[in-house]
């Protein structure tokens, strides 16, 4: 129970968190409320990976640090810039339903790079994201 | 709808997509990381390279941005306030939960955000049954699929 707990609380505040990503683009460059908030948000992980991992920190190697590289480009560079960039032109309504369609995406790519099987679970989920990505782009202004 | 505007809506749905294949990828990525390190860990150290990088690429917008109003930044820094503490608590739940069980709750925050954007935002963000169906529609569908990857 207490996972779940936990997890809804995590998705009510990424849901706040992107009204506040809206309000900040009225005033700031999707760049520079990109920059600013990975900031703001490393000022609160990074001390917490430092106090409960501290051994995992200091002993990375140059090969795992190379991943986590790449790792930060797709995910806090490309990713969160597009996404808020996204909010900024077609607003959060639109926007977040088709940025949180990633997992076929990640589906794809696994299926690619790391042999994943697909079975009739994932299909049917990806068909059903996909008319939803078209219900929400097909929409008229 | 006129073309400019027409235009603007294009170019907003494949900045969308983008965003969604970058995620998608950095899942993917994250998958391999979490071999080597703890989530917390990398999460960390991959939004260090991600603001750093970001940064020194959009140096010019940053400087032309710092007259922007006080309130902007409150805003900039409670979202990213929200997006590092998501992440935490999501990394939390996985400790107390099986991903099976986290993943589907995680995924309704498409849903939250249109929800709390009616709630405070409601004169910036225009909400139509085809919009929150096409929402649902999404949601729905990433449980299944993470249903389906960890059945």
């Amino acid at each position: 129970m207490t996972g779940i707990l936990l997890a809804l609380a995590a998705a009510l505040i990424w849901g706040m968190g992107n009204v506040w990503v809206r309000l900040a683009l009225q005033g700031m460059r999707p760049t520079t409320v990109s920059v600013f908030s990975l900031f703001i948000g490393l000022l609160l992980l990074f001390p917490l990976a430092l106090i409960l991992h501290w051994d995992d920190v200091t002993g990375i190697t140059g090969g795992v640090m190379l991943t986590i590289f790449f790792y930060g480009m797709a995910n806090f560079l490309t990713g969160r810039f597009l996404n808020y960039s996204s909010i900024s032109r077609i607003g959060l309504n639109r926007a977040i339903p088709i940025v949180a369609s990633s997992p076929i995406f990640a589906l794809i790519l696994a299926v690619i790079f790391l042999d994943e099987s697909v079975n009739a679970f994932i299909i049917l989920g990806t068909l059903v994201v996909m008319a939803g990505v078209l219900m929400i782009v097909t929409e008229r202004r | 709808m006129t073309t400019e505007t027409g235009r603007s809506n294009i170019i907003g749905y494949l900045l969308a997509t983008g965003a969604s294949v970058s995620y998608g990828a950095s899942l993917v990525l994250a998958k391999q990381v979490v071999e080597d390190v703890p989530a917390l860990v990398g999460s960390s150290i991959g939004m260090i390279f991600g603001m750093l990088v970001l940064g020194a690429i959009s140096a010019k917008d940053m400087t032309r941005d710092r007259k922007a109003s006080r309130r902007s930044f409150v805003w900039a820094g409670l979202s990213g306030l929200a997006a590092g503490g998501g992440i935490a608590l999501m990394f939390l739940a996985m400790s107390k939960a099986p991903v099976v069980v986290v993943a589907p709750m995680i995924a309704v925050n498409p849903l939250t955000a249109i929800l709390f954007g009616q709630i405070f935002i409601r004169n910036m963000e225009r909400l139509t049954p085809r919009i929150l169906g096409g929402a649902l529609l999404v949601v729905v569908g990433v449980i299944i699929i993470s249903l389906g990857r960890n059945a």
